[in-house]
Protein backbone atom coordinates (compact mmCIF):
# COMPACT_ATOMS: atom_id res chain seq x y z
CA UNK A 1 0.00 0.00 0.00
CA UNK A 2 2.56 2.45 1.23
CA UNK A 3 4.36 1.33 -1.89
CA UNK A 4 1.45 1.96 -4.11
CA UNK A 5 1.02 5.19 -2.83
CA UNK A 6 4.88 6.28 -3.09
CA UNK A 7 4.97 5.48 -6.46
CA UNK A 8 1.79 7.22 -7.52
CA UNK A 9 2.82 10.41 -6.48
CA UNK A 10 6.35 9.90 -7.91
CA UNK A 11 4.40 8.91 -11.35
CA UNK A 12 2.57 12.08 -10.83
CA UNK A 13 5.63 14.56 -10.17
CA UNK A 14 7.68 12.96 -13.15
CA UNK A 15 4.17 13.11 -15.00
CA UNK A 16 4.08 17.01 -14.15
CA UNK A 17 7.31 17.87 -15.41
CA UNK A 18 7.16 16.13 -18.55
CA UNK A 19 3.56 17.81 -18.77
CA UNK A 20 4.91 21.31 -18.74
CA UNK A 21 7.20 20.08 -21.03
CA UNK A 22 4.76 19.07 -23.12
CA UNK A 23 2.67 22.17 -22.85
CA UNK A 24 5.60 24.15 -24.41
CA UNK A 25 6.29 22.42 -27.06
CA UNK A 26 2.22 21.93 -27.70
CA UNK A 27 1.94 25.55 -27.50
CA UNK A 28 4.17 26.65 -30.68
CA UNK A 29 3.16 23.44 -32.43
CA UNK A 30 -0.28 24.61 -32.26
CA UNK A 31 0.16 28.10 -33.35
CA UNK A 32 3.33 27.80 -35.67
CA UNK A 33 4.01 24.04 -36.90
CA UNK A 34 6.89 24.32 -35.01
CA UNK A 35 8.73 21.24 -33.24
CA UNK A 36 11.05 23.11 -31.17
CA UNK A 37 13.98 21.53 -30.43
CA UNK A 38 15.67 24.12 -29.04
CA UNK A 39 12.78 23.44 -26.26
CA UNK A 40 15.36 21.59 -24.69
CA UNK A 41 18.59 24.29 -24.40
CA UNK A 42 15.87 26.50 -22.69
CA UNK A 43 15.55 24.60 -20.10
CA UNK A 44 19.11 23.39 -19.85
CA UNK A 45 20.32 27.34 -19.84
CA UNK A 46 17.71 27.56 -17.25
CA UNK A 47 19.96 25.20 -15.32
CA UNK A 48 23.08 26.72 -15.69
CA UNK A 49 22.01 30.55 -14.75
CA UNK A 50 20.20 28.43 -11.72
CA UNK A 51 24.17 27.24 -10.80
CA UNK A 52 25.95 30.10 -11.81
CA UNK A 53 23.50 31.74 -9.00
CA UNK A 54 24.22 29.81 -6.04
CA UNK A 55 24.23 31.27 -2.83
CA UNK A 56 21.91 34.00 -3.93
CA UNK A 57 18.42 33.87 -2.37
CA UNK A 58 16.66 30.96 -4.10
CA UNK A 59 13.30 32.97 -5.38
CA UNK A 60 15.81 35.61 -6.75
CA UNK A 61 17.51 32.89 -8.70
CA UNK A 62 14.17 31.43 -9.47
CA UNK A 63 12.88 34.34 -11.20
CA UNK A 64 16.58 35.16 -12.47
CA UNK A 65 16.52 32.18 -14.69
CA UNK A 66 13.08 32.64 -15.71
CA UNK A 67 13.71 36.23 -16.77
CA UNK A 68 16.81 34.72 -18.72
CA UNK A 69 15.35 32.09 -20.34
CA UNK A 70 11.71 34.28 -21.29
CA UNK A 71 14.11 36.71 -23.04
CA UNK A 72 16.04 34.18 -24.92
CA UNK A 73 13.01 32.52 -25.60
CA UNK A 74 12.44 35.58 -27.49
CA UNK A 75 15.72 36.26 -29.39
CA UNK A 76 15.45 32.96 -30.70
CA UNK A 77 11.92 33.53 -31.93
CA UNK A 78 13.47 37.48 -33.49
CA UNK A 79 16.50 35.80 -34.97
CA UNK A 80 15.67 32.65 -35.81
CA UNK A 81 12.09 31.54 -36.27
CA UNK A 82 10.77 34.93 -37.62
CA UNK A 83 12.66 35.43 -40.93
CA UNK A 84 11.37 31.55 -42.01
CA UNK A 85 8.23 32.18 -40.41
CA UNK A 86 6.18 31.14 -43.81
CA UNK A 87 8.32 28.59 -44.66
CA UNK A 88 7.38 24.67 -44.33
CA UNK A 89 7.13 22.78 -41.27
CA UNK A 90 10.60 20.72 -42.45
CA UNK A 91 12.32 23.97 -42.57
CA UNK A 92 11.38 25.24 -39.73
CA UNK A 93 11.90 21.97 -37.78
CA UNK A 94 15.65 22.07 -39.58
CA UNK A 95 15.65 25.51 -38.15
CA UNK A 96 14.99 24.42 -34.35
CA UNK A 97 17.97 21.13 -34.61
CA UNK A 98 20.62 24.47 -35.39
CA UNK A 99 19.53 26.67 -32.82
CA UNK A 100 19.37 23.54 -30.26
CA UNK A 101 22.85 22.63 -31.39
CA UNK A 102 24.39 26.47 -31.83
CA UNK A 103 23.16 26.31 -28.02
CA UNK A 104 24.16 23.17 -26.70
CA UNK A 105 27.87 24.01 -28.21
CA UNK A 106 27.48 27.57 -27.00
CA UNK A 107 27.56 25.59 -23.62
CA UNK A 108 30.29 22.90 -23.92
CA UNK A 109 32.37 25.66 -25.11
CA UNK A 110 31.63 27.68 -22.03
CA UNK A 111 30.83 24.91 -19.16
CA UNK A 112 32.30 22.22 -20.84
CA UNK A 113 30.84 19.16 -21.62
CA UNK A 114 31.01 17.83 -17.49
CA UNK A 115 27.80 17.58 -15.13
CA UNK A 116 28.61 20.36 -12.95
CA UNK A 117 26.85 19.58 -9.66
CA UNK A 118 24.55 21.93 -8.05
CA UNK A 119 22.33 22.17 -5.00
CA UNK A 120 19.43 24.26 -5.29
CA UNK A 121 16.80 24.34 -2.04
CA UNK A 122 18.98 21.32 -0.70
CA UNK A 123 15.66 21.04 2.36
CA UNK A 124 13.60 20.09 -0.70
CA UNK A 125 15.28 16.84 -1.02
CA UNK A 126 14.38 15.87 2.18
CA UNK A 127 10.86 13.66 3.17
CA UNK A 128 8.21 14.32 4.29
CA UNK A 129 7.20 11.17 6.68
CA UNK A 130 3.90 10.58 7.61
CA UNK A 131 3.24 7.57 9.04
CA UNK A 132 5.24 4.90 7.45
CA UNK A 133 4.98 6.54 4.38
CA UNK A 134 7.87 8.84 3.12
CA UNK A 135 7.21 11.23 0.28
CA UNK A 136 9.77 13.74 -1.17
CA UNK A 137 9.24 17.43 -0.62
CA UNK A 138 10.94 17.93 -4.25
CA UNK A 139 7.23 15.80 -5.09
CA UNK A 140 5.24 17.79 -3.34
CA UNK A 141 6.72 20.94 -4.61
CA UNK A 142 7.02 19.48 -8.10
CA UNK A 143 2.93 18.71 -8.59
CA UNK A 144 2.15 21.90 -6.65
CA UNK A 145 3.89 24.45 -8.74
CA UNK A 146 2.73 22.33 -12.09
CA UNK A 147 -0.87 22.71 -10.85
CA UNK A 148 -0.60 26.52 -9.99
CA UNK A 149 1.32 27.11 -13.70
CA UNK A 150 -1.38 25.06 -15.37
CA UNK A 151 -4.45 26.80 -13.70
CA UNK A 152 -2.66 30.07 -14.55
CA UNK A 153 -2.33 28.86 -18.09
CA UNK A 154 -5.65 27.89 -18.42
CA UNK A 155 -7.14 31.21 -16.41
CA UNK A 156 -5.34 32.93 -19.04
CA UNK A 157 -6.47 31.33 -22.15
CA UNK A 158 -9.83 32.01 -21.83
CA UNK A 159 -10.21 35.15 -19.90
CA UNK A 160 -7.71 37.41 -21.21
CA UNK A 161 -8.15 38.84 -24.63
CA UNK A 162 -4.55 37.74 -25.97
CA UNK A 163 -5.51 34.19 -24.08
CA UNK A 164 -8.43 34.07 -26.75
CA UNK A 165 -6.32 35.31 -29.72
CA UNK A 166 -3.54 32.80 -28.83
CA UNK A 167 -6.10 30.01 -28.82
CA UNK A 168 -8.02 31.38 -32.28
CA UNK A 169 -4.54 31.20 -33.72
CA UNK A 170 -3.47 27.53 -32.98
CA UNK A 171 -7.01 25.96 -34.54
CA UNK A 172 -6.66 28.99 -38.11
CA UNK A 173 -4.01 31.32 -37.99
CA UNK A 174 -5.07 32.50 -40.95
CA UNK A 175 -8.44 33.27 -39.89
CA UNK A 176 -7.03 35.08 -36.88
CA UNK A 177 -4.71 37.18 -38.92
CA UNK A 178 -7.77 38.11 -41.16
CA UNK A 179 -9.36 39.56 -37.92
CA UNK A 180 -6.37 41.44 -37.66
CA UNK A 181 -4.71 39.36 -35.12
CA UNK A 182 -1.31 40.37 -35.25
CA UNK A 183 0.62 37.25 -35.92
CA UNK A 184 4.00 38.74 -34.47
CA UNK A 185 2.85 39.04 -31.33
CA UNK A 186 0.73 36.27 -30.72
CA UNK A 187 3.92 34.16 -31.55
CA UNK A 188 5.96 36.14 -29.34
CA UNK A 189 4.07 36.02 -26.60
CA UNK A 190 3.67 31.88 -27.38
CA UNK A 191 7.41 32.07 -27.35
CA UNK A 192 7.66 33.94 -24.00
CA UNK A 193 5.11 31.44 -22.58
CA UNK A 194 7.21 28.03 -23.54
CA UNK A 195 10.09 30.29 -22.62
CA UNK A 196 8.60 30.36 -18.78
CA UNK A 197 7.47 26.95 -19.52
CA UNK A 198 10.71 25.59 -19.86
CA UNK A 199 12.27 27.78 -16.79
CA UNK A 200 10.22 26.15 -14.52
CA UNK A 201 11.12 22.73 -15.63
CA UNK A 202 14.58 23.77 -15.34
CA UNK A 203 14.15 24.66 -11.50
CA UNK A 204 11.95 21.67 -11.10
CA UNK A 205 14.67 19.61 -12.67
CA UNK A 206 17.39 21.07 -11.23
CA UNK A 207 15.99 20.74 -7.69
CA UNK A 208 15.72 17.08 -8.94
CA UNK A 209 18.56 16.08 -10.16
CA UNK A 210 20.96 18.37 -8.78
CA UNK A 211 23.27 18.41 -11.95
CA UNK A 212 23.89 21.19 -14.59
CA UNK A 213 24.84 19.27 -18.06
CA UNK A 214 24.65 20.23 -21.87
CA UNK A 215 22.63 17.99 -23.13
CA UNK A 216 20.25 17.70 -19.78
CA UNK A 217 17.31 19.55 -21.69
CA UNK A 218 17.31 16.90 -24.37
CA UNK A 219 15.48 14.11 -23.15
CA UNK A 220 12.79 16.03 -21.99
CA UNK A 221 12.45 17.90 -25.42
CA UNK A 222 12.15 14.25 -26.90
CA UNK A 223 9.26 12.94 -23.82
CA UNK A 224 7.40 16.80 -24.52
CA UNK A 225 7.72 16.47 -28.37
CA UNK A 226 5.83 12.67 -27.88
CA UNK A 227 3.85 13.29 -25.76
CA UNK A 228 1.97 15.97 -27.78
CA UNK A 229 2.25 13.33 -30.15
CA UNK A 230 0.29 10.98 -28.30
CA UNK A 231 -1.77 14.08 -26.62
CA UNK A 232 -2.61 14.97 -30.47
CA UNK A 233 -0.76 17.50 -32.07
CA UNK A 234 -2.45 20.64 -31.72
CA UNK A 235 -4.06 20.10 -28.48
CA UNK A 236 -3.06 21.81 -25.84
CA UNK A 237 -4.89 19.68 -23.05
CA UNK A 238 -4.09 16.19 -25.28
CA UNK A 239 -0.24 17.48 -24.59
CA UNK A 240 -0.26 18.24 -20.89
CA UNK A 241 -1.99 15.02 -20.86
CA UNK A 242 0.39 13.50 -23.04
CA UNK A 243 3.30 14.33 -20.77
CA UNK A 244 1.52 13.20 -17.35
CA UNK A 245 0.73 9.99 -19.33
CA UNK A 246 4.20 9.43 -20.97
CA UNK A 247 5.46 10.17 -16.55
CA UNK A 248 2.96 7.59 -15.64
CA UNK A 249 4.25 4.67 -17.54
CA UNK A 250 8.00 5.31 -17.24
CA UNK A 251 7.55 5.46 -13.61
CA UNK A 252 4.97 2.87 -13.54
CA UNK A 253 7.13 0.21 -15.88
CA UNK A 254 10.33 1.45 -13.74
CA UNK A 255 8.42 0.29 -10.38
CA UNK A 256 6.94 -2.87 -12.02
CA UNK A 257 9.56 -4.30 -14.22
CA UNK A 258 11.75 -7.05 -13.31
CA UNK A 259 15.02 -5.54 -12.33
CA UNK A 260 16.92 -7.48 -15.53
CA UNK A 261 14.26 -5.73 -18.03
CA UNK A 262 14.34 -1.69 -16.31
CA UNK A 263 16.97 -0.72 -18.31
CA UNK A 264 14.88 -1.42 -21.08
CA UNK A 265 12.36 0.94 -19.45
CA UNK A 266 12.41 3.56 -22.45
CA UNK A 267 11.99 0.74 -25.17
CA UNK A 268 9.14 -0.30 -23.30
CA UNK A 269 7.53 3.40 -22.57
CA UNK A 270 8.17 3.61 -26.93
CA UNK A 271 6.21 0.60 -27.38
CA UNK A 272 3.58 1.97 -25.43
CA UNK A 273 3.68 5.03 -27.34
CA UNK A 274 3.33 3.23 -30.62
CA UNK A 275 0.72 1.00 -29.67
CA UNK A 276 -1.34 4.77 -29.14
CA UNK A 277 -0.03 5.79 -32.51
CA UNK A 278 -1.25 2.67 -34.12
CA UNK A 279 -4.93 2.45 -32.16
CA UNK A 280 -5.28 6.47 -32.41
CA UNK A 281 -3.55 7.71 -35.25
CA UNK A 282 -4.77 11.29 -34.43
CA UNK A 283 -3.47 11.17 -30.62
CA UNK A 284 -5.42 10.50 -28.05
CA UNK A 285 -7.19 13.91 -28.02
CA UNK A 286 -8.80 15.45 -31.13
CA UNK A 287 -6.20 18.01 -32.14
CA UNK A 288 -6.39 20.47 -34.92
CA UNK A 289 -3.46 19.50 -37.23
CA UNK A 290 -5.09 17.60 -39.43
CA UNK A 291 -7.22 20.09 -40.38
CA UNK A 292 -6.28 22.07 -43.75
CA UNK A 293 -3.97 25.59 -42.18
CA UNK A 294 -1.88 27.87 -44.39
CA UNK B 1 -12.57 57.40 -56.15
CA UNK B 2 -12.73 54.44 -55.81
CA UNK B 3 -13.36 51.77 -52.97
CA UNK B 4 -11.50 49.04 -54.05
CA UNK B 5 -9.23 49.33 -57.42
CA UNK B 6 -7.42 45.88 -58.46
CA UNK B 7 -5.23 46.75 -61.21
CA UNK B 8 -3.81 44.10 -63.72
CA UNK B 9 -3.92 41.55 -60.49
CA UNK B 10 -2.02 38.27 -60.84
CA UNK B 11 -1.05 35.44 -58.54
CA UNK B 12 0.22 31.85 -58.50
CA UNK B 13 0.33 28.86 -56.28
CA UNK B 14 4.24 27.78 -56.80
CA UNK B 15 4.15 27.93 -60.59
CA UNK B 16 0.59 27.06 -61.22
CA UNK B 17 -1.21 30.55 -62.35
CA UNK B 18 -4.49 31.21 -60.17
CA UNK B 19 -5.11 35.17 -61.46
CA UNK B 20 -4.24 36.47 -64.60
CA UNK B 21 -4.79 40.28 -64.86
CA UNK B 22 -7.64 40.65 -63.10
CA UNK B 23 -8.77 44.43 -63.11
CA UNK B 24 -12.15 45.43 -61.12
CA UNK B 25 -13.21 48.74 -59.33
CA UNK B 26 -16.10 48.80 -56.01
CA UNK B 27 -17.21 51.53 -55.88
CA UNK B 28 -18.73 53.14 -52.08
CA UNK B 29 -21.84 51.51 -51.29
CA UNK B 30 -21.86 49.46 -54.38
CA UNK B 31 -21.88 45.59 -54.28
CA UNK B 32 -20.28 43.52 -57.22
CA UNK B 33 -20.71 39.23 -57.52
CA UNK B 34 -18.26 37.51 -58.97
CA UNK B 35 -19.41 34.19 -60.10
CA UNK B 36 -17.43 31.49 -61.95
CA UNK B 37 -17.14 27.61 -62.08
CA UNK B 38 -15.00 25.69 -59.19
CA UNK B 39 -11.38 26.50 -59.16
CA UNK B 40 -11.89 29.33 -61.32
CA UNK B 41 -10.09 31.92 -59.18
CA UNK B 42 -12.80 33.57 -57.00
CA UNK B 43 -11.09 32.30 -53.75
CA UNK B 44 -8.12 33.32 -54.70
CA UNK B 45 -9.06 36.59 -55.67
CA UNK B 46 -10.53 37.48 -52.27
CA UNK B 47 -7.41 36.09 -50.57
CA UNK B 48 -5.11 38.27 -52.87
CA UNK B 49 -7.48 41.10 -51.79
CA UNK B 50 -7.53 40.49 -48.22
CA UNK B 51 -3.31 39.85 -48.27
CA UNK B 52 -3.56 36.26 -47.82
CA UNK B 53 -2.35 35.69 -50.83
CA UNK B 54 0.97 37.31 -52.34
CA UNK B 55 0.33 38.43 -55.83
CA UNK B 56 3.14 38.29 -58.31
CA UNK B 57 1.69 41.35 -60.12
CA UNK B 58 -0.38 44.19 -60.32
CA UNK B 59 -2.07 46.68 -57.80
CA UNK B 60 -4.77 46.86 -55.01
CA UNK B 61 -6.23 49.88 -53.70
CA UNK B 62 -8.36 50.43 -50.92
CA UNK B 63 -9.69 54.54 -51.17
CA UNK B 64 -6.65 55.29 -52.85
CA UNK B 65 -4.04 53.61 -50.49
CA UNK B 66 -1.60 51.15 -52.04
CA UNK B 67 -2.25 47.99 -49.55
CA UNK B 68 -0.38 45.52 -52.21
CA UNK B 69 1.69 43.08 -50.46
CA UNK B 70 0.57 44.62 -46.94
CA UNK B 71 0.39 41.25 -44.53
CA UNK B 72 -3.19 40.47 -43.81
CA UNK B 73 -3.99 41.88 -40.31
CA UNK B 74 -2.56 44.80 -41.42
CA UNK B 75 -4.85 44.89 -44.48
CA UNK B 76 -8.00 44.03 -42.00
CA UNK B 77 -6.77 47.27 -40.15
CA UNK B 78 -8.34 49.00 -43.56
CA UNK B 79 -11.52 47.80 -42.25
CA UNK B 80 -11.99 45.45 -44.94
CA UNK B 81 -13.54 42.48 -43.48
CA UNK B 82 -13.77 38.72 -44.87
CA UNK B 83 -16.13 36.03 -44.62
CA UNK B 84 -14.57 33.16 -45.81
CA UNK B 85 -15.18 29.79 -48.09
CA UNK B 86 -15.91 27.43 -45.45
CA UNK B 87 -17.08 30.16 -42.49
CA UNK B 88 -13.82 29.42 -40.54
CA UNK B 89 -14.96 29.48 -37.07
CA UNK B 90 -12.94 28.56 -34.42
CA UNK B 91 -13.07 25.30 -33.01
CA UNK B 92 -12.73 25.19 -29.50
CA UNK B 93 -13.67 29.00 -28.43
CA UNK B 94 -17.29 29.98 -27.94
CA UNK B 95 -19.64 31.95 -30.21
CA UNK B 96 -19.04 35.06 -28.09
CA UNK B 97 -15.46 34.58 -28.64
CA UNK B 98 -15.67 34.21 -32.10
CA UNK B 99 -18.11 37.14 -32.54
CA UNK B 100 -14.86 38.90 -29.81
CA UNK B 101 -12.21 38.86 -32.18
CA UNK B 102 -14.23 40.35 -34.88
CA UNK B 103 -13.94 43.56 -32.86
CA UNK B 104 -9.70 43.72 -33.31
CA UNK B 105 -10.08 46.40 -36.08
CA UNK B 106 -13.14 48.05 -34.61
CA UNK B 107 -12.53 52.15 -34.66
CA UNK B 108 -15.79 53.33 -33.88
CA UNK B 109 -16.21 53.87 -29.89
CA UNK B 110 -19.78 53.06 -28.33
CA UNK B 111 -17.91 49.88 -26.50
CA UNK B 112 -17.67 46.34 -27.31
CA UNK B 113 -22.04 46.22 -25.63
CA UNK B 114 -23.18 48.67 -27.96
CA UNK B 115 -21.28 46.45 -31.10
CA UNK B 116 -22.31 43.27 -29.48
CA UNK B 117 -26.01 44.48 -29.17
CA UNK B 118 -26.31 45.48 -32.75
CA UNK B 119 -25.35 41.93 -34.46
CA UNK B 120 -27.24 40.72 -31.99
CA UNK B 121 -30.53 42.22 -33.00
CA UNK B 122 -29.20 40.98 -36.70
CA UNK B 123 -28.83 37.41 -35.47
CA UNK B 124 -30.82 36.74 -32.85
CA UNK B 125 -29.54 32.43 -32.73
CA UNK B 126 -26.38 33.37 -32.10
CA UNK B 127 -27.29 35.64 -28.44
CA UNK B 128 -29.49 32.54 -27.08
CA UNK B 129 -25.92 30.19 -28.07
CA UNK B 130 -23.60 32.42 -27.38
CA UNK B 131 -22.25 30.61 -24.49
CA UNK B 132 -21.77 26.86 -26.73
CA UNK B 133 -19.09 25.94 -28.78
CA UNK B 134 -19.34 27.60 -31.77
CA UNK B 135 -18.85 24.33 -34.14
CA UNK B 136 -21.69 23.14 -32.33
CA UNK B 137 -24.04 25.35 -34.52
CA UNK B 138 -25.25 24.35 -37.50
CA UNK B 139 -24.08 25.33 -40.77
CA UNK B 140 -26.59 28.18 -41.67
CA UNK B 141 -25.76 29.13 -38.14
CA UNK B 142 -22.25 28.91 -38.44
CA UNK B 143 -22.51 31.27 -41.24
CA UNK B 144 -24.67 33.93 -39.66
CA UNK B 145 -21.87 33.88 -36.74
CA UNK B 146 -18.93 34.59 -39.73
CA UNK B 147 -21.32 37.06 -41.37
CA UNK B 148 -21.54 38.42 -37.45
CA UNK B 149 -18.17 38.48 -36.56
CA UNK B 150 -17.10 40.14 -40.29
CA UNK B 151 -19.50 42.55 -39.08
CA UNK B 152 -18.22 43.69 -35.81
CA UNK B 153 -15.18 45.50 -37.20
CA UNK B 154 -17.69 48.12 -38.94
CA UNK B 155 -16.15 46.96 -41.78
CA UNK B 156 -15.41 49.52 -45.26
CA UNK B 157 -15.68 46.28 -47.70
CA UNK B 158 -17.32 42.84 -46.99
CA UNK B 159 -16.14 40.08 -48.66
CA UNK B 160 -18.12 37.10 -48.62
CA UNK B 161 -16.86 33.77 -50.29
CA UNK B 162 -19.62 31.29 -51.19
CA UNK B 163 -21.58 32.17 -48.39
CA UNK B 164 -24.37 30.10 -49.33
CA UNK B 165 -22.34 27.53 -50.43
CA UNK B 166 -23.94 23.87 -48.56
CA UNK B 167 -26.55 25.58 -46.72
CA UNK B 168 -30.31 24.61 -46.96
CA UNK B 169 -32.27 26.97 -49.08
CA UNK B 170 -34.42 28.12 -45.98
CA UNK B 171 -30.62 29.82 -44.91
CA UNK B 172 -30.04 30.23 -47.81
CA UNK B 173 -32.66 33.32 -47.85
CA UNK B 174 -31.59 34.51 -43.72
CA UNK B 175 -28.26 34.68 -45.62
CA UNK B 176 -29.48 37.03 -48.11
CA UNK B 177 -31.63 39.19 -46.25
CA UNK B 178 -29.05 39.68 -43.77
CA UNK B 179 -27.26 40.95 -46.94
CA UNK B 180 -30.06 42.97 -48.27
CA UNK B 181 -29.82 44.98 -45.52
CA UNK B 182 -26.26 45.48 -45.28
CA UNK B 183 -26.87 46.59 -48.66
CA UNK B 184 -29.38 49.28 -47.26
CA UNK B 185 -27.31 50.53 -44.74
CA UNK B 186 -24.56 51.18 -47.20
CA UNK B 187 -22.03 48.76 -46.62
CA UNK B 188 -19.54 47.64 -49.82
CA UNK B 189 -19.38 44.28 -50.88
CA UNK B 190 -17.55 41.75 -53.29
CA UNK B 191 -19.65 38.76 -53.05
CA UNK B 192 -18.54 35.19 -54.53
CA UNK B 193 -20.61 32.62 -55.59
CA UNK B 194 -20.25 29.67 -57.71
CA UNK B 195 -24.27 29.26 -58.11
CA UNK B 196 -25.77 33.13 -59.57
CA UNK B 197 -29.06 32.29 -58.81
CA UNK B 198 -29.18 34.65 -56.19
CA UNK B 199 -27.01 37.60 -57.08
CA UNK B 200 -29.03 39.86 -59.04
CA UNK B 201 -30.96 40.46 -56.11
CA UNK B 202 -28.12 42.19 -54.63
CA UNK B 203 -25.11 43.15 -57.07
CA UNK B 204 -24.81 46.37 -58.66
CA UNK B 205 -22.34 44.95 -60.74
CA UNK B 206 -20.85 41.12 -61.72
CA UNK B 207 -17.80 39.79 -63.27
CA UNK B 208 -17.31 36.24 -64.44
CA UNK B 209 -13.86 34.40 -63.86
CA UNK B 210 -12.93 31.93 -66.23
CA UNK B 211 -9.47 30.30 -65.66
CA UNK B 212 -8.23 32.87 -62.95
CA UNK B 213 -9.27 35.62 -65.84
CA UNK B 214 -11.54 37.94 -66.38
CA UNK B 215 -14.62 36.35 -69.07
CA UNK B 216 -17.33 38.17 -68.62
CA UNK B 217 -18.21 41.60 -66.34
CA UNK B 218 -21.19 44.40 -66.64
CA UNK B 219 -24.49 44.81 -65.14
CA UNK B 220 -26.18 41.98 -63.38
CA UNK B 221 -29.01 42.11 -66.58
CA UNK B 222 -26.64 41.95 -69.37
CA UNK B 223 -25.56 38.46 -68.28
CA UNK B 224 -28.07 36.49 -69.85
CA UNK B 225 -28.19 32.72 -69.50
CA UNK B 226 -25.80 31.82 -72.55
CA UNK B 227 -23.22 34.58 -72.04
CA UNK B 228 -22.69 32.98 -68.25
CA UNK B 229 -22.61 29.00 -69.36
CA UNK B 230 -20.35 30.14 -72.13
CA UNK B 231 -18.26 31.75 -69.78
CA UNK B 232 -18.27 28.80 -67.20
CA UNK B 233 -17.43 26.78 -70.12
CA UNK B 234 -14.41 28.63 -71.52
CA UNK B 235 -16.46 29.00 -75.13
CA UNK B 236 -17.28 32.87 -74.48
CA UNK B 237 -16.05 34.62 -77.59
CA UNK B 238 -17.29 37.64 -76.19
CA UNK B 239 -15.08 39.84 -74.80
CA UNK B 240 -15.82 42.16 -71.79
CA UNK B 241 -18.61 44.70 -73.07
N1 LIG C 1 -3.55 26.52 -51.47
C1 LIG C 1 -3.47 26.21 -52.79
N2 LIG C 1 -2.37 25.62 -53.27
C2 LIG C 1 -2.27 25.30 -54.58
N3 LIG C 1 -3.21 25.54 -55.48
C3 LIG C 1 -4.34 26.12 -55.06
C4 LIG C 1 -4.54 26.48 -53.69
N4 LIG C 1 -5.76 27.03 -53.56
C5 LIG C 1 -6.29 27.02 -54.79
N5 LIG C 1 -5.46 26.48 -55.69
C6 LIG C 1 -5.71 26.33 -57.14
O1 LIG C 1 -5.91 27.62 -57.67
C7 LIG C 1 -6.98 27.62 -58.59
C8 LIG C 1 -8.07 28.59 -58.14
O2 LIG C 1 -8.64 28.10 -56.93
P1 LIG C 1 -9.72 28.91 -56.10
O3 LIG C 1 -9.30 30.32 -56.03
O4 LIG C 1 -9.95 28.19 -54.84
O5 LIG C 1 -10.98 28.78 -57.07
P2 LIG C 1 -12.52 28.94 -56.73
O6 LIG C 1 -12.67 29.63 -55.42
O7 LIG C 1 -13.05 29.75 -57.88
O8 LIG C 1 -13.10 27.58 -56.71
C9 LIG C 1 -7.47 26.18 -58.67
O9 LIG C 1 -6.85 25.59 -59.78
C10 LIG C 1 -6.98 25.57 -57.41
O10 LIG C 1 -6.73 24.19 -57.58
MG1 LIG D 1 -13.62 29.06 -53.76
Amino acid sequence: MNFALQTAIDALSVGSIYALSALGIGLLFGIMRLINFAQSEFVTIGIYILMLSAGIWFPLAALGAICVVVVLALVVERLAFRPIRTADPATLLVTSFAVSYLLQYSLVLIFGARPIGLDILPDLARPFVIGSVRVPRIDIATIGATAVLLSAFALFLRKTRIGIEMRAAAVDFRMARLLGIRANRVIAVAFAMSGLLAAVVAILFAARTGVAAPTIGLELALVGFVATVIGGMGSLVGAVFGGLAVGVVTVLLQALLPPELRAYREAFVYIVVIAVLVLRPQGLFRGAAARERV
Amino acid sequence: MALLKVSNLSASYGPIPALRDISLEIGEGDTLAVVGANGAGKSTLTLAIAGAVRPTQGTIEIAGTDITGWLPEKVAFENIAVVPEGRHIFDGLTVEENLLLGLTTRKEGGGSAKAFDEVYSMFPVLQERRASQATRLSGGEQQQLAIARALLSKPRLLILDEPSLGLAPIMVDTVYSVLKKLKEIGVSMLLVEQNPARIGEIADHVIVLTGGSVALSGRPEILERQALEDAYFGTSKAATP
